[in-house]
């Protein structure tokens, strides 16, 4: 009696509904990333200038090799290399390092982890307010050092230092990050393994770098490649703790788009240096998906 | 004698945590205190640690009320803080559109990949790479496209930018929910007579119910934090969320307003931190993408 | 069917808000006249009590609506509101060095006058403006595009009860040779810089004033606008000296005092040493400072409020609040005038885009009034642009900060009005600052700027 079915299966919907279900979630998606791309692109080939254009003029390749001969551009780029290779590996090791502290039965051990797992959902904004009041020349930060009878450090007046502070408000926010991912991969580690391990006598650095380690690689590689996705295009913590300065040792390449694009207005230009900015990292995360087969990881084919 | 090292080794294990969890939990102290500070401690030189001296009149000035800002009781003066809601306000519609139409078009999207197969790792690697993508780079063309639709300083400018981020999100982690699903259970729907829309809505949907509220709210918190694409294409309290509201504090002319910053920044906090525990669980998942299963 | 319910709301939640989206961005409210201003006490605070007067006479047809922007960002949300066309706002408070970057978007005001004939205020008097900041806040290319709203100059703070206290004048004195002695009203001498460094020196090594850290002064050399107005200031004093005219010409005010006559870049070590004497005052001042390179006008008043430095250079506007009752500082503060005074401040002007102009000039007009400027400083402190509010008997008496305005606007030196500015602030930020890191010396930074500056200048076809 199935009179009242409208669409029966088999009809016209069935036989279109993989496109039902599929196009309009891709045609957006596709509508979000191939109509800017290829706007940018045009407009990385432009001179469009707010302060006193109305429209894009187009002008070939002159912004790209005017961005050859950039030092600011250089200059960002080798600080957001330098800021990010070092805030991951950071975060790796105290990520690591914390998540096998917790991995024991321990009492408490469940409210401890929530804790830890704070830092990262604050938004970065804040995070940024934040460090700048802990790291200020009369902050908590060198008070405390005072006390301990170090003396101060100039956190946010050295350029040295400052790339310093960033680095550890990132270290701060995202190595709970790392914390619970590895977290999970030490759980999800049968614990037969360590048994066996046991009895055979082994010491703890030994179970760690034969069992424990081989296990971690996967959640470790996954982790890696998402920080470093996220590390490469910082923003907000460096345009509240020091937007750039000083002498601009801690801008990155998102905070001179942003600055060339919206405040000296000159659009074509930032657009190029978007355009540059885009093709390294999908290098680099091309690289990394591929070296890690990340997309081997649809377990259903 | 063993015993006693065991003990040994069990209090370095904690005061490791203890010291981790300084390190990680001081900042937000800081921040707490730093909210409920009068004004005259919050640069106070020494630097004050712990305070009894404490008020909520940074919380008021947010909501447009006159307090003690610097201080200043005898200047009457309207504090010229904006007032905080209008922004909440725009970053919950925002958060709510981009991923409420993004839970959507993922969730079909999904089932498609994992009921027809399609794509393969070729379209998963393709979404995976989109979250790489700087917002400064979209920013910049968003800007010129919905400058020509008129459509900057409005939600949907921002909400349709925050799409591109949570419609590849919602997907990926989707099809991992909806592979979790035994096969058999869609087939003897299809048999039932049920169309792929009708197995769609009435069985796969309700069996991952659980992780579509998850990804809601994993995607409403990316959007609730993304700052630099909402600063660029918007202009006024109209639709500027809470993220560009907290960079304005540091600007304000006679003494950056820490006070009401701080309590700005505990506010954004909050809906964050409450959600924290209930997606706890799908935490691993969803920042991953579905890459690790906890 | 437990199920679907459960499954069902979320998305029957996700359509009510959807729905409740659509009407609210339709639907228009009465005609408005949309105000920004920078998101200062006195700006912000001033603008809302004349709209509500403003409301009170023509709320009937058109309501008048502030919003305060910030400082850093006011600038990129006016750019992007022109651009755009969106006409977010119908009046701006503009800062006067960014009437190079905007001017093109601004309403020439003798336009509207010409137009609606009955929009003047017969008792506005422009002639109440000091010429110096008619120039340089009202005035580009020769057109009116503002009305000024708020003067700026930089003044020199300092703390009242150390340098009258009779033991540190005598201790003064034994060591540097001359009285320890702050200029006042009436005084017809300035101090020299030799004298500030010397006080500074004096008050950061020379005696112990408090417990703990002390400095003698606190001034900001951030990158940006703090950095280009304070060596502005140090540069100034150089580029209006007769010898700096001699050099350079007389100082062209769209192009202020960074440039010569013929628009090079005038502190370039290649046309004089005069730039780098400057900077080496500047950064002889910066020794005694609590590090300038991360301070900007905010984070370096802040050691002058909590009382760990004897003097503090800043804007005028800051008194208020550094003197309020509840700060250390509290009636020990007493204002004086700079070597070189250097010349900040704000204008209202018109959005060429509006749709009411001449309900956007009767704002601003009486925003700027002659009597409406007493009451604005009285009610707000917002500091006056007109000579009958600075010069007040009455006010002066009651307020110790009034009397530095008016010696401070002879000579003050300006910064550039010209469309490349942001991208010259940025440059000097960025190389500048490195002559306090250590990084570079004075000269080779000085002269990387000058060059940066000139390329910049020349690509912009603005020589």
């Amino acid at each position: 009696m199935s009179t009242y079915r409208v669409v029966p299966a088999g009809s016209v919907f069935d036989r279109f509904a993989k496109h039902i279900f599929i196009l309009p979630g891709l045609g957006v998606l596709v509508a979000l990333v191939i109509y800017p791309t290829y706007y940018l692109i045009r407009l990385a080939l432009s001179n469009f200038d707010l302060t006193f254009m109305t429209k894009p003029v187009f002008i070939g390749l002159g912004n790209f090799i005017q961005i050859l001969s950039d030092t600011y551009f250089w200059g960002a780029l080798g600080n957001t290399l330098v800021m990010a290779s070092i805030a991951v590996a950071l975060e790796f090791v105290f990520g690591l390092g914390m998540a096998l502290l917790l991995n024991e039965d321990l009492r408490g051990g469940r409210i401890i982890k929530s804790l830890l797992i704070v830092p990262m959902m604050i938004p970065p904004v804040v995070v940024g307010l934040n460090f700048k009041l802990i790291f200020d020349q009369f902050g908590p930060l060198n008070d405390l050092l005072q006390r301990l009878g170090v003396s101060c450090v100039d956190w946010l007046g050295n350029p040295l230092m400052a790339k310093v502070s960033v680095i550890l408000a990132d270290v701060w926010q995202w190595s709970s990050f790392m914390f619970i991912i590895f977290l999970a991969g030490l759980q999800a580690i049968p614990q037969y393994l360590y048994d066996s391990a046991k009895v055979d006598g082994a010491s703890g650095w030994r179970t760690f770098r034969f069992i424990t380690w081989p296990m971690l690689v996967p959640s470790a590689t996954v982790a890696l490649t998402f920080r470093v996705m996220d590390a490469l295009k910082i923003f907000d913590v460096v345009y509240m703790v020091t937007s750039g300065g000083p002498s601009f040792s801690t801008e990155v390449l998102s905070l001179y788009i942003y600055r060339t694009g919206f405040r000296f207005g000159t659009l074509g230009y930032a657009s190029a240096v978007a355009v540059i900015m885009l093709i390294l990292l999908t290098a680099i995360i091309e690289v990394i998906i591929k070296e890690t087969r990340l997309g081997k990881r649809l377990e259903w084919e | 004698m063993k015993v006693k090292s065991k003990y040994v080794k069990h209090c370095l294990h904690y005061m490791l945590i203890c010291s981790a969890l300084v390190f990680y939990l001081f900042p937000i102290y800081w921040l707490i205190i730093t909210s409920l500070k009068f004004p005259g401690d919050v640069t106070a030189s020494p630097v004050v640690w712990f305070t009894t001296k404490l008020t909520l009149d940074n919380y008021r000035l947010l909501f447009g009320h006159t307090g003690a800002l610097w201080g200043a009781k005898q200047y009457v003066g309207r504090s010229f803080l904006p007032s905080i809601a209008p922004y909440i306000t725009n970053s919950i519609m925002i958060g709510v559109l981009s991923s409420g139409f993004g839970l959507l078009l993922g969730a079909l999207l999904a089932y498609g990949i994992v009921r027809f197969r399609i794509g393969g790792s070729r379209l998963y690697n393709w979404l995976l790479s989109l979250r790489m993508i700087p917002p400064v780079v979209v920013a910049i063309p968003m800007f010129t496209v919905f400058r020509t639709l008129g459509l900057i300083d409005t939600w949907w400018a921002v909400a349709s930018a925050h799409l591109l981020m949570s419609i590849p999100f919602s997907t990926l982690l989707l099809i991992g929910f909806f592979s979790d699903i035994p096969g058999d259970i869609m087939e003897a729907a299809l048999l039932d007579g049920c169309t792929n829309l009708g197995a769609f809505s009435r069985v796969v949907l309700p069996l991952a119910a659980p992780g579509l509220v998850a990804v809601f709210i994993i995607a409403f918190l990316t959007s609730w934090n993304e700052l630099l694409i909402a600063n660029v294409l918007t202009t006024t309290a109209k639709a500027q969320t809470f993220p560009v509201y907290t960079t304005s504090f540091a600007q304000v002319e006679r003494g950056t307003a820490w006070g009401p910053a701080a309590a700005g920044g505990v506010i954004g906090m909050v809906p964050m931190l409450i959600s924290s525990f209930y997606i706890q669980r799908y935490l691993v998942r969803g920042l991953t993408m579905g890459a690790v299963k906890e | 069917m437990k199920n679907v319910k459960k499954w069902t709301w979320i998305i029957r939640l996700v359509i009510l808000l959807l729905a409740l989206t659509l009407p609210s961005s339709t639907i228009l409210a009465k005609e408005v006249l949309r105000i920004a201003i920078m998101s200062s006490h006195g700006m912000s605070d001033s603008a809302e009590a004349i709209a509500k007067k403003f409301n009170k006479l023509y709320g009937d047809k058109i309501e008048a609506q502030v919003t305060a922007i910030g400082f850093d960002i006011l600038l990129d949300k006016m750019l992007t509101d022109f651009t755009t066309g969106s006409g977010s706002f119908d009046v701006y408070s503009v800062g006067y060095h960014w009437i190079g970057t905007v001017g093109n978007y601004l309403y020439d005001l003798e336009e509207i006058r010409k137009k609606y004939p009955g929009v003047e205020d017969p008792n506005y008097d422009f002639k109440d403006f000091p010429p110096i900041l008619w120039d340089t806040y009202a005035t580009w290319k020769g057109k009116n595009i503002g009305l000024p709203f708020v003067d700026g100059t930089l003044v020199l703070f300092y703390r009242v009860d150390l340098f009258n206290k009779p033991e540190y004048k005598a201790k003064f004195k034994q060591k540097y040779g001359y009285e320890l002695h702050m200029p006042q009203d009436g005084d017809t001498k300035f101090l020299t810089f030799k004298q500030l460094r010397d006080y500074a020196e004096f008050f950061t090594k020379g005696i112990k004033w408090r417990d703990g850290e002390q400095y003698g002064i606190s001034l900001p050399a951030a990158s940006g606008d703090p950095l280009l107005s304070m060596y502005a200031m140090f540069f100034g004093a150089y580029r209006r000296s007769p010898e700096g005219l001699k050099i350079f010409g007389q100082v062209d005010p769209d192009y202020g005092d960074y440039f010569t006559s013929d628009h090079r870049v005038a502190f370039d070590p290649a046309i004089s040493d005069l730039g780098i004497k400057a900077l080496q005052d500047y950064l002889a001042l910066s020794k005694f400072s609590p590090n300038p390179v991360t301070r900007d006008w905010i984070t370096s008043s802040e050691p002058f409020r909590s009382g760990l430095a004897a003097m503090f250079i800043g804007w005028g506007g800051y008194w208020p609040s550094i003197t309020d009752p509840t700060s250390p500082v509290h009636g020990k503060v007493g204002v004086s005038v700079l070597p070189a005074p250097h010349l900040g401040g704000w204008c209202v002007a018109i959005n060429k885009k509006t749709k009411h102009p001449k309900e956007a000039y009767i704002f601003i007009q009486m925003l700027t009034s002659k009597e409406d400027t007493k009451y604005l400083y009285e009610a707000f402190t917002e500091t006056p642009t007109r000579l009958s509010t600075m010069t007040d008997a009455r006010l002066k008496a009651k307020y110790p900060d009034l009397w530095v305005m008016a010696p401070s606007l002879k000579n003050p030196s300006v910064r550039p009005k010209i469309p490349v500015l942001p991208k010259l602030e940025y440059a000097m930020g960025r190389t500048l600052g490195k002559a306090w890191t250590g990084e570079m010396t004075p000269e080779v930074a000085l002269k990387a700027v000058a060059e940066e500056w000139n390329r910049i200048v020349k690509q912009a076809g603005l020589r």
